[in-house]
Order: structure tokens, then C-alpha cells, then sequence
């Protein structure tokens, strides 16, 4: 027999309304209240062992104790499947289920399954969560949907429990979390390509495969009015590393960034250095490492007095840039940007290729 | 100008003392085709060996892999500029010999350490989840394994080994010269439709000037600076567009194989006259070093559109990285000139598939069809039999990286190291979904 655990707040545990929510986490045995229709819907081959309640307004004043406090009674029950909800229009109880689908997914590695409607805030919780283990059935705004929703959450999380596969959201329907997976369809590219072009030129509905994305706009920091006293570094793109790659960067899609020494340097000599980098012809690059870390042109500056002395960090910082991966970068970014921070630079040299 | 390919389907390879086509038997003189490759001084020794789908055997090696065809009438011979003469090819009949391909495995350890100009060369599995993901799995090949002789720069090593798999191709397809083809399919665009839209396919390829070779050969000659240019697809078919052989080892490039069976090409045609008129291949340069350059390649590919009188456009694109950014430049500047466009690309997303999946996106690129993720790990079996010059290979090649057994169980973290691995111009029926 399949077990269960259902979560549900505390009206449709059968508890009370708006007055009651600031009830506490509880647990009760078996099934109650909504819970009560959703066992009755998945037959013989499962069973909900029990109910977790908890109030509205307790949750979210107490997030970190209820998420705790649930997770243990999930822990404890050892389900195949959390179930919560479903929440229906109720922004507070969608963003709690959410959440708790959230934690236990993470803390227990065990399927989670909620339902809202789609304007619920709980399913952009759910799209930012991107949760692999993590699923969102839509609802009705209403309570009236409740009988088909819970007709729907007993089929898909009797096929989780089962440990089946299961398919691309829009042929599932549970709301796309955003992970994009390989399948094979029953046309080839090129046919699908040829037949969406056609549907474009006649303006006939047509839906894309990959769906634009807004990218974030890193606004610049103003610039330094001047360099003398500025505590200056070098951060390139550019994959020059100590000759014979000794942290072993990949020629593309790095996933950490490094800093070598140059403080003693009066340049980059060429053959102690090379350019490891799959996007770019690197053979300029080795024969002058200056391409990409302009070390000769900066101590230049310093001998004019432009770059005032010991002002520039005694090492510079490297990832070769080549494929990216946007997330990977960004938070590449963001670890270069603090240990700038940290070490009081104000100024960088960005070098890109 | 009108091109008849003439289909003889291979079932079998035979390894003996001459060349016949036989009941889709393919019987072929290995000592004459060993001869025919060791002509080439660059070259030495050049095994030869079939793999079968199914069998537990890993080629090693890849450079590159060609479908044998042989002209029988019409102006110039396949492969024209590499072979042979430039002469204009695409029209009489051509001969082909499908089922099966000429796969070229050179040993060759290039003279460039890192960067878009080092040598790769990839892997094919006959069986097992490689084979599964790449389209060469299911045809049966010719491998000719060979040495490229020390020393020797890219620019040379691509050229013994262009030279070796086109002569054998040829070679091999020249054993049909005088049978009746059991199948002829034609291909003629002189007729069109003034009631269907005019379609054509904007082809971008990622050309870099500053190499030896460019990676995109017309006629043999490495396409550098040039701005877009037209093609016939039937030239396309007769081997006017080729690869460099030293960096096509990789799944997110194209094997000449792909240039003679484009798959955007042969459905296009296949819808011409039915539900759009195929108006022809522009061949775009792409990867231009500014925005500047990006934004005047992709107004120049619009351009050229325009004036053939294009309805509408598949783009589609050879590469990754910034290349990218003139391929959408070049979405907007077909869509700004009223040529609506769909985009064909294989797309990244990380490991889970919580990345972005391309690496530039413009408002106008509102119809994109996806061939899949490079982005995917796969683990590869051990297999019984290695075929190709490596018994140890390099899974990526960055200075320093580890060799490992080529025999043995293999992780890979991207499946550009087998070829066929990436989907480039819709192909197959993998693509990525939302889940």
C-alpha cells in the first residue's frame, strides 16, 4: 500500500476559518476534512496516513517553525508522495503549499504535488522554485473545481508514487516549471520547422519551441573620475592562464573562476602563458598573453604616475569565457565581485575577447 | 538546371578484390582503395574496416564522413574544387549509395594547443545510448583509418584527409556507373507556383577568417570574408560545400555528410510546389568580429532574401558562442525587411535543463524550433570491438586533459564528443520540451 501525506490549511482541515488562522502546525491521523475526498478518490492503492494542518497566518508569521514542524511529521510518516492543497484562488495558502512542496522536496528527495489556479502568486513561487521534484496541477479560481482537483491530484500523484515518467508539462498539464528536457516527437525538426513557417506566412496561430527570455540589465557603475589613487585590478574572459592549464579549465562552459599572481610581474612573457579557450583563434594570444592581460601597458601607466604605485591588485582574475552558461556566469560575477569588494578594488580592467 | 539522384541502398559491405554492386551488396577492393589513399605521402598507414548497427563497436578518431556518389552525366564531378576541377555541378544525375558512408579516422595530433583552430576528433557508438542519440548509428561504414603523416600543419592534414574520404566515396560510388537505379528522385526549382509563398533557407555558417581554413568550403575554397551567396541546393547535393576535416569531429558541427543531406534542404523541396516555392540556399557568412560586422551580415543576408523575393526564411546556423548574436541579427533584419522566419537551432540549458537555452534572444525570434541539448550528460558503455586509430582518446581537448581507454565506459558531460551527437538542422525528432 501506497502511503500519503496530505497538508492542508486550516479550513480545509476542518478547523475553522479566518479566525483560526493563526493555528499552529498539528498533525492528525488518517484523513480529514478535504483530505477526506481526495482518499476516497485514490482507490485501494494508497492511503493517507495523515493530515497536516496548519493556520494561514501561522505560516507565514512563522515560516521557518511551521516549514520545520512539517517537515518532521513528513519525515516521520515516510510518504512516497506530499501532497498540498489544493489552494484554488487563496494567495496565502498557494504560496504556503508551494513552499512546503519546496522544503520537502529538497530536505526528504521525495515527489511533491500541489494545485492552484494560475493567477494564484503561488505558481511564480513555483516557476522561480524550478524544482525538478516539484508539481503544480491547475485548478478553478473556486471551491467549485474542488471535486475535479482532487480527481486529478489522486491520478498524477498515484503515477508519482508509482515512479512513472512523466512527460512535458503541456501534455501532462501541470504548470512548466521551466526545465527544459529532451524528447523525441513523432515529426523531425525540419518538417516541424517547414510547418511552422507556414502557419507564420498564412497568420495562422503557431507556437514557438523555445520561448524568448528577458535577461536583467546590469546598469554600470558610474566611472571613476580618476585612476591615481584607485585601487585597480585585471578581470578577463579571455582563458590566459600560467602555461599548462594547472587548473585544468575546459576549453568552454567553465564553471569556476581563478586568480594568478602577477604582483613581481613586469609583463607576461610569451611561453609562460596561454590562452585556453575554444572561441577564439588563440594562436595571437600566445604569442602576447597582453591581448588579454594588459599587464605591460598598466605598469606603463604606473611608471607615468597615471596608476598610482601598489594600487594595482596583485593578481588578476580569469575564467575563459567561451559558452558560458548565463547562470554560471552570473554567479561567477558575482563571487569576482565580492572578492573585488572585499579586497577594496574600485576599479576593473574587464577584459573580453 | 535539373538533378536526378539515383539511389542504391547498401545492405551489406564486403571487404575483398573488387568493386561491384550486387542485390544492395557492396563488394569493394581493399587493396585498391589502400592504394588509392597511400598515393597521398601525408598519409600512412591506412587500415580499412565496416561497422555494422548494432554491434558493440566504438569508432575512434572521426574526422569527418561522406556519402560515396558518383556523377554519371551532367557538368563536373562530385566533390568539385577538392576532386576535381571547378566546374559547375547540380544538374544531370548523380549516383549514391545510401545505408551506408565513408567515415575518415586520422590520427593527427595538430600543431595548435587550444582555441577554435585546434583539431578534434569524435567517437560513434554502434550500439547502446550512443547510438541512440546520434543519426549515424543506424548506417553501416566504410572506415578508412589512416596516419597523418608528423609534422604536419592543419591546413595540410585537412587536406589529406579531405582528399582520401572523397576519393574513396567516389571511388566506391563509381561501382553503379553502368546499373539501372532501383529509385530516381529529381530536383528542379525551375517551376514555381505564383499562389505559394516563396520560402528560402539562410544558412549561417560560422567562418572564421583569421584560420587556415575557414571551416566552410565552396567549391573547395574556404569561404572567408565573403558576404551572403547563393547556392542551388542541387549544388549542395553534388559536394559544392564541404567541412574543414580537422575541427568537423564534433557533434555540434556538420560532416559533409550533412551538407550532400541537408534535411532543411530536402524538406523544402519536398514541400516545393505543394505548399511553397523553394527558392534556394543562402549561404551566409556568420561570426563577424563587431556588432557592426554582425549587424551588416545580417542586413546582407536580408538583402539578398529580399531581392530573390523571399516570402519567408528557415535560418538555421554552424557553430555556438557569440555566432549566435548574428544568427538573431539576422532573425530581425529578415523580419524587419517583411520576411518572416523560422529559427532551427539545438540549444544548451545546462546539465538539469534550468538554463537558458540560447545564448542571445531578440523580440523578434517568435518561432524557433529546438533540436535538442548539447548540454546532456551520457554514459557510455564499454564496447568489445574499437575501430579507427585511438585505442586512448581525449574526451575533451583542452591542454592537459586526461586520455582515457577508448574501449571502456565513458561519461561524457556534452555529447559533442560523438558525432551525430547534436542535432544541428532538424534531422531527428529529438527536441527540447518544458517540463
Amino acid at each position: 500500500m501506497i502511503k500519503l501525506i496530505h497538508v492542508v490549511n486550516q479550513f480545509f482541515a476542518g478547523l475553522g476559518g479566518e479566525e483560526k488562522a493563526g493555528l499552529p502546525v498539528g498533525v492528525i491521523e488518517g484523513s480529514a476534512g478535504a483530505a477526506r475526498g481526495l482518499a476516497q478518490k485514490l482507490g485501494d492503492e494508497a492511503v493517507i496516513t495523515s493530515t497536516i494542518y496548519f493556520g494561514d497566518n501561522y505560516f507565514h508569521e512563522h515560516k521557518e517553525e511551521a516549514l520545520k514542524k512539517i517537515l518532521d511529521a513528513v519525515r516521520a510518516a515516510e510518504p512516497a508522495v506530499l501532497i498540498a492543497g489544493p489552494a484554488f484562488n487563496s494567495g496565502r495558502y498557494g504560496l504556503a503549499c508551494v513552499e512546503i512542496c519546496q522544503a520537502a522536496a529538497n530536505a526528504l528527495a521525495i515527489p511533491c504535488l500541489t494545485a492552484m489556479q494560475e493567477e494564484n502568486p503561488g505558481v511564480g513561487a513555483y516557476r522561480e522554485f524550478v524544482n525538478a521534484r516539484a508539481y503544480c496541477l491547475p485548478t478553478t479560481e473556486a471551491t467549485t473545481g474542488m471535486n475535479d482537483a482532487l480527481t486529478r491530484l489522486a491520478h498524477f500523484a498515484l503515477r508519482l508514487a508509482r515512479g512513472e515518467d512523466i512527460g512535458a508539462a503541456a501534455d501532462e498539464g501541470y504548470f512548466n516549471r521551466g526545465i527544459r528536457r529532451i524528447e523525441r516527437t513523432d515529426r523531425t525538426g525540419a518538417q516541424r520547422a517547414v510547418e511552422m513557417l507556414l502557419k507564420k506566412i498564412n497568420q495562422e496561430p503557431f507556437e514557438t519551441e523555445i520561448p524568448m527570455e528577458v535577461w536583467d540589465d546590469a546598469p554600470p557603475a558610474p566611472p571613476l573620475a580618476e585612476l591615481k589613487n584607485r585601487n585597480l585590478a585585471i578581470v578577463t574572459t579571455s582563458g590566459v592562464v600560467p602555461w599548462g592549464n594547472p587548473d585544468k579549465f575546459k576549453t568552454y562552459r567553465n564553471t569556476y573562476w581563478r586568480k594568478y599572481n602577477i604582483a613581481e610581474l613586469k609583463e607576461l612573457e610569451s611561453g609562460k602563458w596561454e590562452a585556453v579557450h575554444g572561441g577564439y583563434n588563440v594562436a595571437y594570444m600566445n604569442q602576447n598573453p597582453h591581448y588579454g592581460v594588459p599587464l605591460d601597458a598598466l605598469r606603463a601607466l604606473e611608471a607615468e604616475g597615471r596608476i598610482g604605485p601598489g594600487k594595482l591588485y596583485p593578481a588578476y582574475y580569469v575564467i575563459p569565457g567561451n559558452q558560458g552558461s548565463p547562470t554560471v556566469m552570473r554567479r561567477i560575477g558575482q563571487e569576482i565581485a565580492a572578492d573585488l569588494k572585499k579586497d577594496n578594488v574600485e576599479g576593473v580592467l574587464f577584459v573580453a575577447t | 538546371m535539373k538533378l536526378e539522384l539515383a539511389e542504391f541502398p547498401v545492405k551489406n559491405i564486403r571487404l575483398g578484390h573488387r568493386f561491384e554492386y550486387q542485390d544492395e551488396i557492396l563488394d569493394v577492393d581493399e587493396g585498391a582503395l589502400l592504394a588509392l589513399v597511400g598515393e597521398d605521402p601525408r598519409i600512412a598507414d591506412a587500415a580499412l574496416d565496416v561497422a555494422v548497427p548494432g554491434e558493440r563497436t566504438r569508432i575512434t578518431g572521426i574526422r569527418d564522413i561522406v556519402e560515396p556518389r558518383y556523377k554519371v552525366s551532367g557538368s563536373g564531378q562530385v566533390f568539385p574544387g577538392v576532386l576535381g576541377p571547378v566546374e559547375n555541378v547540380g544538374d544531370g544525375r548523380t549516383h549514391r549509395l545510401s545505408g551506408m558512408t565513408v567515415i575518415a579516422a586520422a590520427e593527427y595530433e595538430g600543431t595548435i594547443r587550444a582555441g577554435t583552430t585546434v583539431q578534434r576528433s569524435a567517437i560513434l557508438d554502434m550500439s547502446g545510448p550512443g547510438a541512440e542519440v546520434s543519426r549515424f548509428s543506424t548506417s553501416r561504414h566504410l572506415v578508412v583509418s589512416f596516419k597523418i603523416a608528423a609534422g604536419l600543419g592543419e591546413l595540410d592534414a585537412h587536406a589529406a584527409i579531405q582528399l582520401a574520404e572523397c576519393k574513396v566515396a567516389r571511388r566506391i560510388a563509381q561501382a553503379t556507373a553502368e546499373l539501372t537505379p532501383p529509385k530516381i528522385s529529381a530536383y528542379d526549382l525551375s517551376e514555381k507556383n505564383p499562389a505559394l509563398p516563396n520560402v528560402m533557407l539562410v544558412q549561417g555558417c560560422i567562418t572564421d577568417p583569421q584560420h587556415v581554413h575557414s571551416g566552410v568550403g565552396y567549391y573547395g575554397l574556404s569561404l572567408r570574408n565573403s558576404l551572403s551567396t547563393f547556392v542551388h541546393p542541387n549544388e549542395v547535393f553534388d559536394g559544392a560545400v564541404t567541412v574543414d576535416t580537422t575541427r568537423s569531429g564534433r557533434g555540434y558541427y556538420p560532416t559533409t555528410w550533412d551538407w550532400q543531406n541537408h534535411p532543411l534542404i530536402l524538406e523544402l523541396y519536398a514541400a516545393h510546389g505543394k505548399s511553397l516555392n523553394f527558392g534556394g540556399v543562402i549561404l551566409q557568412r556568420i561570426r563577424f568580429e563587431t556588432s557592426h560586422g554582425k549587424e551588416v551580415g545580417a542586413q546582407n543576408a536580408a538583402s539578398l532574401a529580399r531581392a530573390m523575393g523571399a516570402d519567408g526564411v528557415l535560418i538555421t546556423w554552424i557553430g555556438g558562442g557569440n555566432a549566435f548574436v548574428d544568427v538573431m541579427f539576422t532573425v530581425r533584419a529578415c523580419e524587419h525587411n517583411g520576411i518572416r522566419t523560422t529559427l532551427v537551432t539545438y540549444e544548451h540549458g545546462g546539465r538539469e535543463g534550468k538554463d537558458s537555452p540560447v545564448l542571445f534572444y531578440i523580440a523578434e525570434a517568435d518561432a524557433i524550433v529546438s533540436t535538442g541539448s548539447l548540454d546532456k550528460m551520457i554514459e557510455l558503455p564499454a564496447m568489445d570491438k574499437v575501430i579507427g586509430p585511438y585505442e586512448q582518446i581525449k574526451i575533451l581537448p583542452f591542454p592537459g586533459a586526461a586520455s582515457v581507454a577508448a574501449r571502456g565506459v565513458l561519461s561524457l558531460e556534452s555529447r559533442d564528443v560523438m558525432i551525430g551527437g547534436a542535432d544541428l538542422w532538424g534531422e531527428t525528432r529529438f527536441r527540447c520540451a518544458e517540463f
